[in-house]
């Protein structure tokens, strides 16, 4: 049972290093927040499967892993979401590949 | 395996810390948010990891769950504030627009 839970929480550390990877490669913010809402949320789950078939656990502590696992299932990507609108409210251009000056241009509109 | 968890924890942290470079290089403030969202998320992994590795698994994810419901808060409200050029409702005379070229779709005035 501890190797299923260790072979779980590579493959959920796996998932979130593609998505800090993802992070730090991207040329967008929207792309970048896409990774880490998709990613992240998908290595978090695969993780907290692992953590549940530890010999550490607990009978209490069952419960409050399901809870973290479900708000963090409903919040990071509502979360990231918001975020993302309020980029877009605010005028954050996506990253083309035609023209990559005009866009420079227009991106010091909104540097900050 | 308590090899493992701490092989696990080094490298969350070094994830952490590839995070925050863009926390740092972000060039708007959405980048950094988002940074900030993720290196939370990392954050709440690292604790529910450390109650494996003290065995004391129920009084860390109370602390890990703490943390997740003010890292869901924080980006949304940050977010939020930044959308409208960092001024706050107290500040502006009271119309709630967005900031000027905002290709807006016409959704629900705010």
């Amino acid at each position: 049972m501890t190797i299923v839970a260790n072979v779980l929480m590579i493959a959920g550390l796996f998932f979130i290093a593609v998505s800090t990877y993802a992070l730090l490669v991207m040329p967008d913010v929207y792309t970048r927040a896409h990774a880490v809402a998709k990613s992240e949320t998908l290595g978090l789950l695969l993780l907290f499967l692992g953590v549940f078939l530890r010999p550490e656990m607990e009978l209490t502590a069952y419960g409050r892993l399901a809870l973290l696992l479900i708000i963090s299932l409903i919040a990071n990507p509502t979360a990231v979401h918001a975020l993302l609108r309020a980029a877009y409210r605010s005028g954050a251009l996506p990253w083309t590949t035609v023209d990559q000056a005009q866009a420079d241009r227009e991106l010091e509109r909104y540097r900050s | 395996m308590n090899a493992f968890l701490i092989g696990c924890l080094l490298v969350l942290a070094g994830l952490i810390a590839l995070g925050l470079y863009r926390v740092w290089a972000g060039p708007t403030v959405f980048d950094r948010l988002v940074a900030v969202a993720l290196v939370s998320v990392n954050g709440v992994i690292v604790l529910v990891l450390l109650g494996l590795v003290f065995e004391r698994p129920d009084l860390f994810f109370d602390i890990a769950l703490g943390f997740a419901l003010l890292a869901f808060l924080l980006p949304i409200t940050l977010g939020r504030f930044f959308e409208r050029d960092g001024t706050s409702a107290s500040e502006r005379e009271g119309d709630g627009q967005p900031a000027s070229p905002a290709p807006d779709a016409g959704q629900e005035p705010t």
